[in-house]
């Protein structure tokens, strides 16, 4: 029904395909279950002079979804599972949009969770993957397969060694969007404990498909 | 016999012959040039009895663009072994191209599509959002603004950020996005329920849903794609739903019941004919009788009615054995060898004509009840009896071949005759009467009337599951129950339509019901939006809004906020119309809510989701006191008129029998009432069995005594002839015309059709009953003064 909402984040999962190099990336990369770290991020809007940037705190939590912790230039969180995409700012929720209201919910979820976790086994069904790879990094450029994505994402380029460390998003109005993340920590001690919190808050049933 | 007479009934045979042929040959033209095909809408049976011609629009409306939707789900846990199996299902279906239009997706993911709610967007603004700019100050507008840029996600929004930097438009598309579960993916339409993924394939039909020829082409074919789609994949779930499958189930219903009926009735009376003439041309003389009443009544029906019902045929099939009596009467007339056929008739025509008569009075009482599929079914009734009576009595004594026996058989009935008559003389006749008084006062004390229409629907459990499961998981409204909302103007008509969509919300927050579905929502009032465009320009354009505020938080000049300023207010607002809405592609799915102009007014249809049948008084309330709001309940609607309809059939019943007795009135006297009685009695035995069997009381029994009425009438009429030839002929060809009836009747009540069980239950206890008394009213009893005149 509307187009550019639904279709933006929907991921396709068709039979998978890819070149030596993509395979290569895939040994690369790790996949920790808990996984947080520091990120960076630079938003280049169309009409808008300056970029506008942000900084904060991000894990990623196979079958939880993400937090996507803003420190500056304000606090703000961001949680996105299956069920509900929840943006608060310290205990106000601002904003909150199910997966009732909006099926594609749990496909956004899903999608934020591979690109920050690499998960190209996931990505490339439903993109088009140019892979490099110049040992110890890699660089890989996603393209949507799907016209209707492709109408609101041009692609996608990630730049890592073994995790993402750079992500940058083009989309087609040509706003873009550059990510990127320092300090990795794996594990269940990488969760701080107030995060922690936030993933033992009601993820619902299910949690992210993996 | 003078020959003048037999020189005019040779006359009358070959005028009769010509009408034959052109009966005949209007047939051909009708079913094998035009190619008619018959109707199987049990619906059409119904009375349109919506007084107010604009109700009847708005359900013709909502029913009519509902009628040729098909809409399949494809589904399984794993996407792509769905979507494999929809290509097989969908590779099908394409093989007859021109039998379905699938929806097409391309239009609505078309640049353009949004493009008329985009210009106006300044008036479109979410409830909440409204609520909302009444309450928070600018700076909470300019916090939401920035925390959406802080997401990591794209916006996934209509324009550049700038067209809508505070996101009430995008808000917007969310709200009426929510409204369906249905999200383009991949190509297709997909659809989740729990962990199953469903593609869903909406199509329409290029033909008429009832039409027998659509469904008997479609329905292999969608058969078929199942079975395909389900062998692609395991794990594969297929649900369908659309007028087509209720539609093709019962007309394969009826249909196999017209063959049961049909065949099983001239096999019957075929197997009696030869049991009681031991000789091949009474049989051919009678299926000659009944095959010119069925000519007779095809051509006149279908040239009264452009459609002719399955269930005019499978009810037409359950009177051959009425149409056989009039051919049997004059065969068993067994003096025919010695004074001629002609002459005979010339005897028997007063009791024949007067037996027509009667039974044609009671079908007029069909005919005159509202329901259009009964009016059609009286007219084929009456013509097909015309028919094979007027065959009967100008060509069967040239054909009867004078040499017609008869076998011992009626030796066998008579004695069954009289051991019943001697039976029921004195003390056990007290005690037959005693005892049937008896059950019957039991049997009605336990009637009871029921005339939801819901009673008289009998899909299969499954087909009724499917359909409910896709009307669930699509979110789709159920059209039986609506408001209609009407306008001088289109604007008065959506600023009514807002109003009662206020008080809607309210009752959908208490969760009375899931959702509705109303054009303003995609094309709210020029007031509303007026109104919340100057909301948004009060807190977040003017002087000291939000704007402002935000330009100076991400350090902008003064060209960037006139630039803002400028593309979402400046414009002159050109608000929407149900214009711009009806040329795009999004209104396709609520089109039909869409009346537009009717007459001096305007008109439109609010659907529901989600309605259970309890909270449908307090929908109902939510209309009044609402100017130009009305509650229409088309199921309520339609069992009232059942309702009304038994009660006012009743009375027409008791008027018909006033009718008929006085047409007795010059014949028998003052002894008329003993050729009522059979019928009586027979119609208080039938509804006592109805309460007997705990059956509720509807209108279609109320109907099926009126042919209660014409039979037993019928009965009593021959019984009481007194022609030359014995008692016992008459007896006989009485009892076996009841036996040919019952038989065809009796199959009648084996239907699973309600509306056809009930009609056969009622005659196959009726026509028994009248059998059994009338030789205890008019057999021995009718003075030899009621002879023939």
């Amino acid at each position: 029904m509307i187009r550019e909402l639904l279709v933006a984040m929907s991921v396709a999962f068709a039979p998978a395909q890819g070149g030596a190099a993509l395979l290569q990336i895939q040994k690369m990369v790790a996949r920790p279950d808990v996984m947080c770290g520091e990120f960076a991020q630079q938003k280049t809007l169309i009409g808008l002079k300056k970029p506008v940037r942000s900084t904060g705190r991000f894990c990623a939590v196979t079958d939880k979804g993400v937090l996507w912790n803003t420190l500056t230039p304000f606090a703000s969180t961001l949680r996105l599972s299956r069920e509900e995409i929840v943006q608060s700012q310290g205990d106000r929720v601002t904003s909150r949009l199910s997966a009732r209201e909006e099926p594609t919910v749990g496909v956004i979820s899903d999608l934020l969770f591979s690109v920050l976790a690499g998960d190209f086994a996931r990505l490339k069904s439903g993109f088009k993957i140019d892979a490099t790879v110049t040992s110890p990094s890699w660089t890989a450029k996603l393209i949507p397969k799907e016209s209707g994505l492709r109408r609101v994402i041009s692609a996608i380029e990630l730049g890592g060694t073994e995790y993402v460390q750079k992500i940058t998003m083009i989309e087609a109005s040509g706003d873009r969007t550059v990510i990127t993340f320092a300090k990795m920590t794996t594990g269940a001690s990488a969760l701080l404990p107030d995060e922690a919190k936030l993933f033992a808050a009601p993820a619902g049933r299910g949690g992210l498909e993996r | 016999m003078s020959t003048g007479a037999a020189r005019t009934h040779r006359r009358l045979a070959l005028v009769w012959l010509l009408l034959v042929v052109a009966a005949v040959l209007y047939n051909g033209k009708v079913w094998f040039v035009d190619h008619r095909t018959l109707e199987t809408d049990f619906l059409a049976l119904l009375p349109n009895d919506e007084s107010d011609p604009v109700a009847r629009a708005a359900f013709a409306r909502v029913a009519t663009s509902a009628e040729q939707n098909v809409l399949v789900l494809v589904g399984s846990r794993d996407w792509a072994d769905a979507r494999k199996a929809s290509e097989a299902y969908v590779g099908v279906l394409t093989t007859q191209p021109d039998w379905f239009t699938p929806a097409s997706l391309a239009a609505l993911q078309s640049d353009s599509a949004l493009a008329p709610w985009f210009t106006n967007r300044r008036g479109l603004v979410t409830e909440d959002d409204r609520a909302a700019l009444a309450r928070n100050a600018p700076g909470d507008w300019v916090k939401q603004a920035l925390n959406d840029l802080l997401s990591p996600m794209g916006s996934g929004r209509v324009g550049a950020w700038q067209d809508d930097p505070f996101g009430f438009f995008r808000r917007w598309l969310q709200e009426r996005a929510a409204e369906t579960p249905v999200r383009p993916m991949d190509g297709v339409m997909r659809v989740d329920d729990a962990d199953v993924h469903y593609v869903v394939l909406p199509m329409r039909l290029r033909s008429q849903a009832f039409a027998l020829q659509s469904q008997r082409q479609v329905m292999p074919l969608l058969n078929e794609a199942r079975a395909l789609a389900e062998k692609s994949a395991s794990g594969i779930t297929v649900k369908s739903a659309g007028m087509i499958f209720p539609a093709a189930a019962a007309a394969a219903q009826a249909n196999q019941e017209l063959s049961t009926i049909g065949w099983g009735s001239i096999i019957g009376i075929i197997l009696i004919t030869w049991v009681t003439f031991r000789s091949l041309r009474p049989i051919a003389l009678i299926l000659l009788s009944l095959g010119i009443g069925t000519i007779g009544a095809l051509a006149v029906t279908a040239f009264f009615y452009k459609s002719v019902h399955l269930l005019t045929l499978v009810f037409g099939a359950s009177l051959i054995g009425v149409a056989e009596d009039y051919g049997t009467h004059y065969l068993c007339m067994s003096d025919r060898n010695e004074r001629g056929g002609v002459t005979v008739m010339r005897d028997l025509l007063p009791s024949l004509s007067l037996a027509l008569l009667t039974t044609v009075v009671s079908f007029i009482g069909l005919g005159v009840s509202p329901f259009p599929g009964l009016q059609q079914m009286a007219l084929f009734s009456t013509v097909g009896l015309v028919s094979a009576w007027i065959t009967v009595v100008v060509w069967f004594p040239a054909l009867d071949g004078k040499q017609i026996g008869r076998a011992r058989v009626v030796g066998w009935f008579n004695w069954l005759r009289i051991r019943w008559l001697a039976l029921s003389h004195g003390q056990p006749r007290i005690w037959l009467g005693v005892g049937t008084a008896i059950v019957s006062a039991v049997g009605i004390a336990r009637l009871r009337a029921n005339d939801d229409i819901r009673l008289l629907q009998s899909l299969p459990d499954t087909l009724l599951q499917e359909q409910s499961d896709v009307g669930r998981i699509l979110d789709v409204p159920f059209t039986g129950q609506l408001y209609i909302v009407r306008g001088l103007t289109e604007q008065s008509l959506m600023e009514r339509e807002e109003v009662l969509r206020d008080r809607l919300d309210r009752l959908q927050q208490q969760h009375v019901f899931d959702g509705y579905q109303a054009v303003t929502t995609w094309v709210p009032s020029q007031a509303r939006q007026l109104r919340a465009a100057s909301l948004v320009n009060d807190k977040i354009y003017a002087t000291g809004g939000a704007l402002h505020e935000l330009r100076g938080a991400l350090q902008e000049d003064d060209a960037w906020e006139t630039r803002v300023r400028s593309s979402a207010v400046a414009a002159s607002p050109v608000p929407l119309t149900s214009a711009s809405w009806l040329a795009s592609p999004m209104s396709e799915p609520l089109r039909p809510l869409w009346l537009g102009q009717q007459g001096n007014e305007w008109v439109s249809v609010v659907t529901l989701k989600g309605v259970e049948n309890q909270r449908i008084p307090e929908l109902a309330l939510a209309a009044v006191g609402l100017p130009g709001v009305q509650w229409a309940d088309k199921v309520a609607s339609i069992s009232s008129v059942l309702g009304r309809y038994r009660v006012r059939m009743s009375w027409v019943l008791a008027a018909s029998y006033l009718l008929v007795g006085l047409m007795l009135l010059p014949r028998y006297g003052r002894k008329f009432w003993r050729i009522l009685a059979p019928s009586v009695v027979a119609s208080v035995v039938s509804l006592a069995v109805i309460g007997l069997l705990g059956q509720p009381l509807q209108l279609f029994h109320v109907l099926a005594l009126f042919l209660v009425f014409g039979l037993g009438v019928d009965f009593a009429i021959f019984l009481s002839v007194q022609t030359h030839s014995a008692e016992g002929d008459v007896s006989f060809a009485v009892g076996l015309a009841a036996i040919s009836t019952v038989l065809s009747l009796g199959l009648l009540a084996l239907s699973a059709t309600p509306v056809l069980h009930a009609f056969g239950l009622v005659m196959l206890v009726g026509v028994t009953v009248s059998l059994l008394a009338a030789p205890l009213f008019c057999g021995v009893a009718v003075p030899a003064s009621a002879r023939p005149v």
